[in-house]
């Protein structure tokens, strides 16, 4: 009998179909010589307009793929990044910036003084200190292709510690043509000047990432420091997988598939603490705090005893003890700005988030509360999630009557932009978390805007702390700011603008062959080395 | 048979339309807006509404309906709302993982439980008989996840045989792209072996006490022959059924086991969407995953006249 193997054809066949089998298994492989880095973030990436959006894994890709004028470094100073330096007018009213030599696209041509004001003209109107900044900006014009101006209304130094925030949103720097894009239009290329190259083929929204070391990058001379210094790339390929199962990431990163998890899940530490291949590290700077939020137009939350009375009842440890657990990841504090911020002032807070019940029933039969039902947003599949039946229980016991509504993150969204009536679908208290570098600043920090309906979620009306805001903007010098950011607190706790609930630290796993992962408040990928 | 395929065709048209049209309601019924979640939790409500219009969503729904129905025709599956690819790209990244998973799961399925269910046949009462209907009782009640953790501890954490997770497409090779499917596959069978294990028994049993049989034996035929011609065989339409309904369960059903050992597929989309409320991915989805239910219901139809000459007659 003769079968297809018998044949020399056949054989040859197969041969064949082996070789090309083996041939596409060795294109799909990165060459030996590689060194790629697979990290687990907190959340996949799924949009690429770092301007648009306030999600921290669209801002950390931002810090991949672009660069920025100014960055501040480990000890919170201003630094040059993309930058040669700056100069200030005599008045104080003008700052001219040269940018340094061999800044390229990583799709060629040279990075111009009119990209850098194309970008900033539409990062100005979607970020909240850039929105404050634009109030003292007359006009932000190009001199030649290397420097460009921006004209104030008044001597500040606002314009540095904007363009040099960390976080959402960082004034990246865009080709002019990408950066004209309406801000109702989101960016869907991916053309930056930053140390890594996006890798557009291999990109899969919510499933991975890829980023290759541009080899055209010029590093700057000095050491990585926070977000400044030399941004120096030892690795070929940082890939971002997206794994929606805590449990597999943290099986994967003890079978050695991955090299790093971003934010380990605090409940499934025990399965890597005392691994001798795995590397913890806590980090307070990329930590955040879980807050609150009233709604100021509805009743009750529209009478300011009751909101007091609110406060009163809270307590941070029992919530804190709910969302986190562990007491060495998390820790207490009444200071809107965060006690490891600039500002950590707590004035003001003192009476709150204790679980005063007695004190928190004594102020609320002052105040005009009638018994109406409270609704307390519940997200569920949201990091403070679990400390929201918490705070239902301590209002319960205060005396609010509370009516605590389950439903996904998403709903939440939509939910809280109602002005509606508890009753017909508004809102009276909601949760979220900001990361400790967004609220360090009382001109980024979104939720310390009281400015009524442009206000964020919650729209409070308090002219003296927009007063305050304002005058910070144009403070002479740090104790002033510090002074004006100490009255913000005050204000803050007194007409209870935000419910600070508890910071928490993040907890970063990485192999033990991986080093030099900065302590920064972004997650960045420069810097690191894979043994 | 042509007649039959052909209307059979023709009546997936309206079936889609509902489906369309229930889909779309339900999507626009429930709470969450994608503009928001593309706005972050810095936006404006002006700036909200900015992204909405881009996005079309400002649009009366029967005009977006319409819009949607009308590109579909066309062959234009749109664009994703939160990532800006299209959703034809989208779907197709995907498709390999989810089909994949789908036909190794089904293999191994197939592998063990016809052989397994005409053996407990066969063996009726006695012991291996009860084991397997044991084991069948098992194989329904772990939840997927549950078995999908022990095999990677086992062979994953422990021996360090197979990965914990992730996909290869077949252009990585084939072991590695059987090797990252093993235990997604066994984790997602169990449930599937466990249900035609008992239909293949109860169907074997059910033909083993037919006439036929007994006059087959009478005139000597050998044993296995009776048991592979003569009962599985005739027995072999409900367990097409099952084998049918199986498959449809699996390409809805992987969500879990997609999510567990981070394989990039259809289901994985599924969850995501709906997340995050991308309204043109799920659209485009369901559609999708109705059309596939109906194709293999017709197929399944189909292979009935195959193997059962009383039907084709």
């Amino acid at each position: 009998m003769t079968t297809l193997l018998s044949r020399p054809t056949g054989r040859a066949g197969l041969s064949l179909l082996a070789l090309a089998v083996s041939g596409l298994a060795l294109m799909a492989q990165p060459s030996l010589a590689e060194t790629t880095m697979t990290a687990v973030m907190e959340a996949p990436l799924r949009s690429l307009d770092p301007v648009i959006t306030t999600s921290y894994i669209v801002r950390n890709y931002g810090y991949m793929v672009y660069d920025t004028l100014l960055a501040v470094d480990a000890e919170g100073n201003v630094r040059p990044q993309m930058l040669e330096g700056w100069e200030t007018s005599t008045d104080g009213k003008t700052y001219t910036f040269t940018l340094r030599d061999g800044l390229t696209w990583h799709e060629g041509g040279a990075v111009t003084a009119a990209d850098a004001v194309a970008s900033i003209k539409r990062w100005i109107q979607l970020d909240k200190m850039g929105q404050v900044l634009s109030q003292f900006v007359t006009d932000i014009r190009a001199i030649d292709d290397a420097s460009f101006a921006i004209d104030l209304t008044v001597a500040s130094d606002l314009v540095l510690r904007a363009l040099a925030k960390p976080s959402s949103l960082p004034a990246f720097i865009m080709p002019a043509a990408v950066a004209e894009t309406p801000i109702s239009e989101a960016i869907t290329v991916s053309n930056g000047s930053g140390p890594f190259r996006f890798a557009a083929d291999e990109y899969n929204p919510g499933v991975r990432a890829v980023f290759l070391r541009n080899d055209a990058y010029v590093p700057r001379d000095e050491p990585a420091s926070g977000l400044a210094g030399g941004k120096v790339v030892h690795v070929d390929r940082v890939e971002w997988v997206a794994m929606p199962d805590a449990m597999t990431a943290v099986n994967a990163l003890r079978n050695g598939e991955i090299d790093l998890i971003e934010q380990v899940a605090l409940d499934l530490l025990p399965l890597v603490e005392g691994e001798p291949d795995i590397t913890l590290s806590t980090s307070v700077i990329r930590g955040g705090q879980s807050e609150g939020r009233f709604n100021f137009t509805q009743p009750p939350f529209n009478d300011p005893l009751a909101r007091q009375a609110a406060l009163m009842a809270l307590d941070q440890t029992a919530m804190m003890q709910a969302q986190v657990g562990n007491p060495d990841y998390f820790q207490t504090c009444g200071a809107v700005f965060g006690c490891a911020s600039q500002f950590p002032s707590t004035e003001g807070s003192e009476p709150y988030f204790k679980g005063d019940i007695e004190g928190a029933k004594a102020l609320l039969a002052q105040s005009s509360y009638k018994g109406e039902p409270l609704v307390l947003l519940h997200p569920t599949d949201f990091l403070t999630g679990p400390l929201v039946p918490v705070m239902a229980q301590s209002l319960r016991q205060a005396g609010f009557t509370v009516d605590m509504q389950s439903m996904d993150w998403q709903t939440v969204q939509t939910r809280r932009t109602s002005k509606a009536p508890v009753a017909e679908g508004g809102w009276s208290i909601l949760t979220t978390y900001s990361g400790l570098a967004d609220i360090g600043n009382p001109l980024s920090f979104m939720a310390i805007a009281a400015n009524g309906e442009k206000a964020w979620f919650g729209w409070p009306d308090f002219p003296a702390i927009e007063a305050l805001r304002l005058e910070f903007a144009q403070a002479a010098n740090a104790e002033e700011a510090e002074r004006i950011a100490t009255e913000i607190q005050k204000l803050a706790m007194q007409e209870g603008l935000l419910i600070p609930l508890g910071e928490f630290k993040v907890i970063t796993a990485t192999r033990s062959n991986v080093t030099g992962f900065l302590d920064s408040a972004v997650p960045v990928f420069w810097n690191v080395a894979k043994q | 048979m042509i007649g039959m395929i052909a209307r059979r065709l023709i009546a997936t048209i309206p079936v889609l339309l509902v489906v369309a049209i229930v889909i779309f309601a339900v999507l626009r019924l429930t709470p969450g807006d994608p503009a928001t979640l593309v706005a972050g939790d810095a936006a404006t409500p002006e700036q909200i509404e900015a992204i909405r219009r881009a996005m079309g969503l400002d649009q009366p729904v029967i005009v977006q309906f319409g819009r949607w129905v009308g590109d579909m025709l066309r062959g234009d599956f749109g664009i994703s709302l939160i990532s800006g690819k299209p959703v034809s790209e989208l779907i197709a990244s995907r498709m390999g993982a989810t089909v994949s998973l789908t036909i190794v799961t089904l293999l191994f399925t197939l592998l063990v439980s016809l052989p397994v269910g005409v053996l407990s046949a066969w063996y009726q009462g006695k012991a291996l008989d009860r084991a397997v209907m044991a084991g069948s009782v098992v194989g329904f009640s772990v939840p997927v996840f549950i078995v999908a953790y022990l095999l990677i501890l086992v062979f994953s954490i422990e021996l360090r045989w197979l990965p914990v997770q992730g996909y290869k497409p077949l252009s990585a090779g084939l072991w590695e792209h059987l090797r990252h499917l093993i235990l997604p596959a066994i984790s997602l069978s169990t449930v599937y072996i466990a249900l035609i294990t008992r239909i293949v028994r109860t169907s074997v049993i059910d033909t083993l006490g037919e006439d036929y049989i007994r006059t087959a034996r009478a005139k000597g035929v050998p044993e296995w022959s009776v048991l592979s011609r003569h009962a599985l065989q005739n027995a072999a339409v409900p367990i097409l059924t099952i084998i049918g309904i199986s498959i449809t369960m699996l390409i809805g059903g992987v969500v879990v086991t997609e999510s567990v050992f981070n394989i990039p597929g259809l289901g994985r989309l599924v969850l995501d969407s709906v997340l995050s409320r991308d309204f043109t991915v799920i659209q485009t989805l369901i559609v999708l995953f109705s059309l596939a239910y109906i194709l293999i219901n017709l197929l399944i139809d189909i292979s009935y006249t195959l193997v059962d000459p009383r039907i084709r007659s």
